[in-house]
């Protein structure tokens, strides 16, 4: 739900309908393209074909190819123009059609990108968008599956955004359009068919601000992603049990929310961390630490992390169900808390 | 071509070999903290090319970058602080040699990654189509930028949607070490443009004339609308890969061949060309003293200005 | 076929028992019957035999450990024979019955029990309780009894509700204090410092003491005898205001009392004041009655009751205190004999009052019981010698003991 200060920014914004995250995501761009002229689409595929997933449907009909640029298959210059673009005067929002293919953009988000203000002394500012796909769920094997956002986030100078609803999508997405850094934007692809209610028109979700999902007492589960929505159910679980388990979205993992997740953990005295990622080297690890460093002295247990197996992704579809974490999983990891 | 244009170009040249010439000795001294990579021999290219820009025209250059930086306007002061780690550099001393950038100038910055700033001239010049601004982009790359992915991707948009930008690619015969022959199977990187179906040419890149009027050739095509031009400049760099290299790069190239490029000095060419053409010694002299002294002045400058604050190490990571 | 070691139950109250020791060792081979352990129930050390014949192969329980009747503590085998899943079977039955809600009877045990979980916890090296349960302990004062807690958490760690609880127990218990008393500095007020300055300063004067101890009765019958005339009025008068009244009177009578030394000279003012130290809840102040040799005992009595409720009330004036000449403190209402107390500058005497004591005294060589009080008088040495003071304290015993003197 919007806080007090959301609500009040987004008065035109009342009207609730219900639409998938993916038509969130549409929705948001289409916003801030006819807010703004500077803002401008391209990636493989986003044009006639609509994403791969869905994602830029119906924006090239409506903005025409200018604003709406099919590229070659090509990540590094789609990267690299749109670093270009965005620090000449234009807000691209770069579509990356698999997170695993960021990869290949690397040397322009990280070495460029991100670091371009910096480099020059602050007289640069870079404001574009790379949304990304990540995650498994479509069998899709282990260079379409990963979820790779520990990396991103280890950058100064990128914003990390990670939305779990339909809503959050939106929010987040229109702030990222409009902040003045490179952002990438991580989406889940088994959330975009997920449902919600979505304002109608403009709204923003400040970025680093985390979210309560759940209120709770025992133990507060610090969730990401498709995860938050598996911790939810693993929540409703842990309530038969008699266990009060909140769930915390960061929504945005860099810059981070501290203090709520904070408060959250100060409040239960028990936290665990859940990501797909895989455990080593996983943002898990990153908020562990917060946690221990900022709350140690308010901990009842040790700080827990359910993530993914520390595997490629298999295409087989029980392996792939497998090597991540599920309702169970989150409900054993925190009872062996108490 | 006018006197006066001649002599222009020439400061400019000259500045570009003072300054590196006083780098090296401010290195050896320990003044210039990291690596710094020398432009001298080269200068026909940058100020050439740059020559036919318009102020407002944007670069990227490379970790080659100080020649560009000067000849597309850059500040000696505001150069040497940067070169020397102060916070009155162009960066505020947070950048160093690799990474001088000012907007104002159209600099998008030179660039530590071989390859890294091509395709953020394709996106510089992408933004100019789209604002319809008029503004053409050139990104400067070496021989060894040719064979990365970033240059052919670059390329393949630039080409693909008719972006106003101009690959300048100097090619002075060696990637860090390795020699063009080693490291590609061409003699003339611009054949690459056939490729992707621009116009490729290749220069003499000593020739500070022929680099500008083809430069100014391609530059036109590109605010015409006409697409990009990869312009090859054939060219020699008289010190080795970076200060410290030792005895200039003659582990993997021969001392002949280094005097043999600096016969055709890039600034004894010009000077040349200008006496023919009835240019005064005495203009051209005063064109150095005068350089020489504003070196010294920069050197100065940078010497007395502060390092940045502890504090400042946080600062400018993310714009609000 | 394997053959499952139990707890045995050995009377009908057992429901636990303590393992001693073990008279085998894993591996060795045992025929039924054969003693096997020692176990400890209820005061009495039994041995155990064996229940079937093969190898000793798993010791499951230890010394020291106290384990529910019926419950496994070995197996033996055949030779050869694999018991692992026997021993997974029985993990799982223990994990299971931990699992389930548990019986009121085996939270009973618990309780009765905890030097299991000590052990356990013990054995790790150090106490295992989680970072909030340590600061609570800190915060708590019982840091240092952590062993002492029995940790409910996972592997016996010690949670935040252990500390609580035993906290609480040991409130209850009242063995110690639950908290501690930190040290603490409290700044000083203006009173405390104006007190502090003065007394250093008067430490510089060279005291000496002379002291005596009176006969009370006199005063303490005249104090009844006038509280009774004054009953009609609603009046009563305190022995201090008597004291007050008598010194002043006996000053009047020996005027080198009322002296102050300075470098100039030995001054004797004209006035005689008598200050009274009353103690307040910020230190000690010491209000003066004016020219008491020339007061009545009631008018003493009312300025003294006014002075004290407005020291009380932080209301004194600077006229109410200072100019005194004289000083008296009395202690007398707590247990104190007798104290030396120190001159209140540039006064050149002071006078202590210690408590009124009934006891035997020597009377014309008869013993009588008579109620005593020891008075101390300090004095400035520089302006006040031996003999001087010796004959005030005469003159004041005197009169104290015989207060009609006052009259005269």
């Amino acid at each position: 739900m919007p806080d007090v200060a959301e609500k009040m920014v987004n008065q035109d914004a009342e009207e609730m309908v219900t639409m998938t995250y993916v038509e969130a995501i549409t929705d948001a761009i289409r916003v801030e393209m006819q807010r703004d002229e500077s803002v401008f689409v391209m990636g493989e595929d986003v044009g006639v074909y609509g994403g791969i997933f869905g994602a830029t449907r119906g924006l090239y009909a409506e903005f025409g190819a200018e604003r709406v640029r099919d590229t070659a298959i090509s990540e590094a210059i789609i990267a690299g123009a749109a670093t270009g673009a965005a620090v000449t005067g234009l807000r691209p929002v770069a579509e990356i059609m698999f997170i695993d293919f960021t990869t290949i953009a690397m040397d322009q988000i990280v070495n460029q990108a991100a670091k371009m203000r910096y480099m020059f002394g602050g007289k640069a500012m870079v404001p574009m968008v790379i949304r990304t796909p990540t995650g498994t769920g479509r069998g899709a094997a282990a260079q379409h599956s990963q979820s790779l956002e520990a990396w991103h986030c280890h950058v100064p100078g990128l914003k990390v955004v990670m939305p779990s609803t339909p809503y959050d999508a939106k929010g987040l997405l229109i702030s990222a359009i409009r902040d003045n850094n490179p952002v990438i934007f991580i989406e889940h692809k088994i959330l975009y068919a997920t449902k919600g209610e979505v304002p109608r028109g403009e709204y923003t979700i400040p970025l680093s601000q985390a979210e309560v999902k759940r209120e709770g007492n025992d133990v507060s589960i610090i969730a990401t992603s498709l995860m938050v929505q598996r911790s939810l159910a693993a929540a409703e679980l842990l309530e038969k049990e008699g266990i009060s388990a909140g769930v915390v979205d960061p929504r945005t993992l860099y810059p981070l929310d501290k203090e709520t997740l904070l408060r959250s953990v100060q409040k239960t005295n028990r936290a665990i961390v859940v990501h797909e990622a895989c455990k080593t080297g996983g943002f898990g690890g990153e908020v562990a630490t917060l946690i221990m460093e900022e709350a140690f002295d308010y901990l009842d247990a040790p700080v827990m992390r359910c993530a993914g197996l520390d595997v490629p992704i298999p295409f087989s579809p029980p392996l792939e169900k497998a090597v991540i974490p599920d309702e169970n999983q989150i409900v054993s990891v925190v009872k062996s808390l108490f | 071509m006018k006197n006066e244009q001649l002599l222009d170009m020439y400061r400019q040249m000259v500045k570009i070999r003072y300054f590196e010439e006083k780098i090296v000795e401010d290195y050896a001294k320990a003044l210039v903290p990291g690596l710094a990579h020398l432009y001298i021999g080269q200068e026909a290219v940058a100020v050439g090319v740059c020559s036919a820009l318009e102020p407002s025209d944007y670069i990227t250059s490379t970790h080659r970058g100080h020649g560009h930086c000067i000849a597309k306007g850059g500040e000696l002061d505001k150069m040497m602080a940067e070169l020397f780690g102060r916070k009155t550099g162009y960066c505020k001393g947070k950048g160093g040699s690799m990474h001088i950038a000012e907007l104002d100038l159209g600099i998008l910055g030179a660039n530590g990654v071989v390859g890294g700033g091509v395709p953020i001239a394709v996106g510089a010049a992408l933004s100019a189509q789209m604002r319809k601004s008029g503004q053409v982009a050139v990104a400067f790359l070496g021989d060894g930028a040719s064979n990365q992915g970033s240059f052919h991707e670059a390329l393949n948009m630039a080409s693909t949607w008719k972006l106003p930008v101009v690959f300048v690619c100097e090619n002075n015969l060696y990637g860090i070490s390795v020699c063009q022959k080693v490291h590609q199977n061409i003699t003339d990187i611009s054949v690459r443009a056939t490729g992707y179906n621009i116009p490729g040419l290749t220069v003499e890149g000593n020739d500070i004339l022929a680099v500008y009027h083809a430069a100014a050739e391609a530059i036109a095509r590109a605010r015409n609308g006409e697409g990009p031009t990869l312009l090859e400049c054939k060219t020699y760099r008289w010190r080795g890969h970076h200060e410290g290299d030792p005895n200039q790069g003659c582990t993997y190239r021969e001392r002949e061949e280094i005097e043999q490029w600096k016969e055709k000095c890039p600034l004894k060419n010009l000077e040349q060309k200008m006496l023919k053409q009835g240019v005064k010694e005495a203009d051209i002299e005063a064109i150095q003293e005068e350089i020489q002294q504003a070196v010294l002045d920069a050197v100065e400058f940078a010497i007395n200005s502060p390092f940045p604050e502890i504090e400042e190490a946080q600062e400018d990571i993310y714009a609000s | 076929m394997a053959v499952r070691v139990i707890m045995p139950k050995l009377g009908l109250t057992m429901t636990e028992g303590k393992i001693v020791r073990w008279l085998k060792e894993e591996g060795d081979p045992i025929k039924k019957g054969e003693p096997l352990l020692e176990i400890m129930t209820e005061k009495i050390v039994t041995e155990v035999e064996s229940p079937g014949d093969g190898i000793l192969v798993k010791i499951l329980s230890f010394p020291e450990e106290v384990v529910q009747v019926t419950d496994v503590i070995a197996i033996i085998a055949p030779q050869g024979e694999n018991v692992d899943a026997m021993i997974q079977e029985i993990e799982a039955e223990k994990t299971s019955t931990e699992g389930a809600p548990a019986p009121v009877e085996a939270v009973v045990q618990e309780e009765k029990a905890p030097a299991a979980v000590e052990e356990e916890v013990a054995v790790a090296g150090r106490v295992k309780a989680s970072p909030l349960a340590r600061r609570i302990a800190r915060e708590k004062g019982i840091f240092d009894k952590l062993e002492r807690i029995k940790g409910t958490g996972p592997g016996g760690r010690i949670v935040k509700k252990d500390v609580l609880a035993y906290a609480e127990k040991e409130k209850t218990e009242l063995t110690v204090p639950a908290t501690t008393v930190e040290t603490r500095t409290e700044p000083l007020t203006a009173l405390r410092q104006a007190i502090a300055t003065r007394m250093s300063a008067s430490w510089q004067t060279p005291h000496f003491y002379l002291e005596t101890e009176i006969d009370a009765g006199p005063l303490l019958e005249m104090r009844v005898k006038i509280n009774e005339a004054l009953k009609k009025d609603n009046l009563k008068i305190t022995v201090t205001d008597l004291l007050v009244k008598i010194v002043a009177f006996v000053i009047s009578e020996n005027r080198y009392m009322n002296a102050s030394y300075t470098k100039e000279g030995i001054v004797y003012p004209g006035e005689i004041n008598t200050g009274v130290a009353v103690a307040i809840d910020e230190g000690l102040i010491v209000p003066v009655v004016k020219n008491a040799d020339k007061k009545g005992i009631r008018q003493i009595s009312q300025e003294n009751r006014g002075l004290i409720a407005k020291a009380k009330e932080n209301k004194l004036g600077l006229d109410d205190i200072t100019g005194g000449t004289f000083t008296i403190s009395n202690l007398g209402m707590f247990p104190v004999d007798a104290f030396t107390a120190i001159i209140n500058p540039p006064e050149a005497a002071i006078l202590a009052i210690g408590q009124v004591v009934e006891k035997p005294v020597c009377v014309n060589g008869e013993i009588k019981a008579r109620t005593c009080m020891r008075i101390t008088l300090g004095l400035d040495h520089r302006a006040i010698d031996g003999a001087q003071g010796a004959r005030f304290l005469a003159a004041l015993k005197e009169t104290l003991e015989n207060p009609l003197l006052l009259s005269l």
